[in-house]
């Protein structure tokens, strides 16, 4: 089996995987969720006499942030277990296909529709935006869309997490472990600062390991620097990205690892 | 065609992962363009072990090859066809998208797979709704289309595990006929079953599984002579007392042309014929009774 082989039969499981989620009510739920905090943004910008066009930023960014990672905990949690579970992934099993290629099309299905709702999310943040303030090209910092696009690839880290975590639990637990893991990610440097103060060396040291060893989220969160319209470094960028895609790939591939040990 | 050669294999279970063994030692083989049955009650074995042959797991022990490649290798894989019990398959995709799906994942070129899905759908008498979406299929309907994705490739061997399994007596009649047409084309049939009496009407050869292991296998007609011999003798001129008493002769029931009883054993029905001239009764018909394929699968199971 070739390479141009193997890319057909990822696409095929990703577009089938595509038009499967795009079906599914979770996401409707999601996109329903930050259309609301998107108009209550709006609202409570009317509300302000005070730079009205940060709380639309604040509101619409959160919005576009936390639904693209909702979608990928909740529909990558049973990315695979529901597979196994229906015996879908039996019949496609059965086929000259490895387990990994079955993951890796089906993940790559769900990037394909958190990419669609992050692009519809963005146009409806910047729309809003565009509606709510007068200064809208002032608001329009390279920050933000380097915010959009790091909020995407969180989606994705924490997608493959939970694509991960359903290659071998439930639907339920691997949402709940998805979300302990987002949680705890975005606050590594409390975990950081926690650790440098224990006393106990073993419980310093494991703390600290922990903290290291935990997908760190803050990597894709600048928020603030977005209201605030700071800088962004293309070091940080550029560190942000290759370390988001290496967290996917070792995601992915444990997935791999592990679906392989599955018994069916 | 199909060879299973000393064949274990158990799940892990418990807090410590011990190993349960659900086939032990299973050894047999299904000779090319044979309809093979594999019969079992619940919890024998029988899916595990179509789990094995189509390469989904691999024994504990043993080998399963088909065509002398082993059932675990790619290039196995594409000469099988499966059909998994109570199948379910994405609902938004169309008869034909589902075909379009599963033949690129058997490695079909997208030509080939235009040419094939509207002879498969015609095989499977679907060609009316192959653009209809899965989800306004009936049971029957998405049986027939589970098979469709399992021939699409145009596999020697078909694995169809409880493919009758859910449908009403017309859905059994139509997908026995469409084993029958598939195996008069030249493909191998392993298929699993509750039902006894589709096994016993479709299939060349047979496997009795119990507890893991092959109690019974052979053609339909060998297992069935193995089974206890038993003669159906009906006879009139003689009242119910004068026979009662016949040594051999049970099952004595009364019948509108005279009495009928049952006889086992050859050389019994010797003497009872014998003994019956004697009394001057008038022999109506002497019929040998064939075990059912139930009969013996009742009497190993139980």
């Amino acid at each position: 089996m070739n390479f141009s082989d193997i890319r057909r039969i990822i696409r095929s499981i990703g577009l089938v995987t595509f038009f499967e989620i795009i079906t599914d009510r979770i996401l409707y739920n999601v996109l329903l969720f930050a259309v609301l905090v998107f108009v209550l943004g709006f609202l409570a910008s009317q509300l302000s006499f005070l730079r009205p066009e940060r709380i639309v930023l604040d509101f619409g960014f959160s919005a576009v942030n936390l639904s693209c990672s909702m979608i990928g905990v909740l529909v990558g949690a049973g990315l695979i277990s529901k597979e196994f579970d229906r015996r879908t992934a039996y019949t496609s099993l059965a086929r000259p296909i490895s387990r990994g290629q079955l993951i890796f099309g089906r993940f790559s299905g769900l990037c394909m529709v958190l990419v669609l709702n992050w692009a519809l999310l963005s146009g409806c943040f910047i729309g809003i935006l565009a509606l709510s303030t007068e200064k809208f090209v002032d608001v329009l910092s390279a920050s933000l869309f380097v915010g959009l696009v790091l909020a995407l690839l969180q989606s994705a880290v924490v997608a493959s997490i939970a694509t991960f975590f359903s290659t071998f639990t439930t639907t339920s637990l691997s949402v709940i472990f998805s979300f302990a893991l987002f949680l705890v990610g975005h606050n590594i440097s409390e975990l950081h600062a926690m650790a440098a103060k224990i006393e106990v060396p073993a419980a310093r040291i494991l703390l600290k390991a922990v903290a290291t060893g935990l997908p760190n989220l803050e990597y894709f969160d600048i928020g603030a620097k977005i209201t605030y319209s700071l800088p962004v470094t293309w070091q940080f960028i550029l560190g942000s990205i290759t370390y988001g895609l290496l967290i996917v790939a070792g995601f992915i591939m444990l997935g791999g690892i592990t679906v392989r040990a599955r018994e069916v | 065609m199909l060879e299973v050669l000393g064949v274990k294999h158990g799940f892990r279970a418990g807090f410590f992962q011990k190993r349960v063994m659900v086939l032990d030692g299973l050894n047999f083989s299904v000779t090319r363009g044979s309809v093979f049955g594999l019969l079992g009650s619940n919890g024998a074995g029988k899916t595990t072990l179509i789990h094995l042959v189509v390469g989904l797991t691999k024994p504990v022990a043993g080998r399963i090859t088909i065509n002398d490649v082993c059932s675990l290798d790619r290039a196995a894989k594409s000469m099988l066809g499966y059909l998994p019990e109570r199948p379910y398959f994405p609902d938004h995709l169309t008869g034909e998208g589902l075909l379009k799906y599963f033949g690129r994942l058997s490695g079909l070129t997208d030509d080939l797979i235009r040419k094939r899905i509207p002879e498969t759908l015609e095989e499977v008498g679907l060609a009316k709704a192959g653009e209809v979406q899965l989800k306004k299929y009936s049971k029957g309907m998405l049986q027939r289309i589970g098979i469709a994705q399992a021939i699409i490739h145009d596999p020697e061997l078909l694995v169809l595990d409880e493919p009758m399994s859910g449908l009403d007596p017309l859905g059994r009649k139509e997908m026995r006929e469409l084993i029958i047409r598939l195996a008069a084309r030249g493909k191998t049939v392993f298929f699993s079953s509750h039902v006894i009496h589709d096994v016993e009407m479709i299939c060349d050869s047979v496997a009795l599984l119990r507890n893991g292991k092959v109690a019974r296998i052979g053609t339909i007609g060998e297992l069935l002579s193995k089974g206890p011999l038993q003669t159906e003798i009906a006879f009139t001129g003689v009242v119910m007392d004068q026979v009662s008493c016949l040594y051999g002769l049970t099952s004595l029931q009364s019948i509108p042309d005279g009495l009928r009883g049952i006889v086992s054993g050859n050389d019994a029905v010797k003497d009872v014929i014998q003994a019956l001239i004697k009394l001057n009764a008038r022999i109506l018909w002497v019929t040998p009774v064939r075990p059912s394929l139930e009969d013996l699968f009742i009497g190993e199971t139980s």
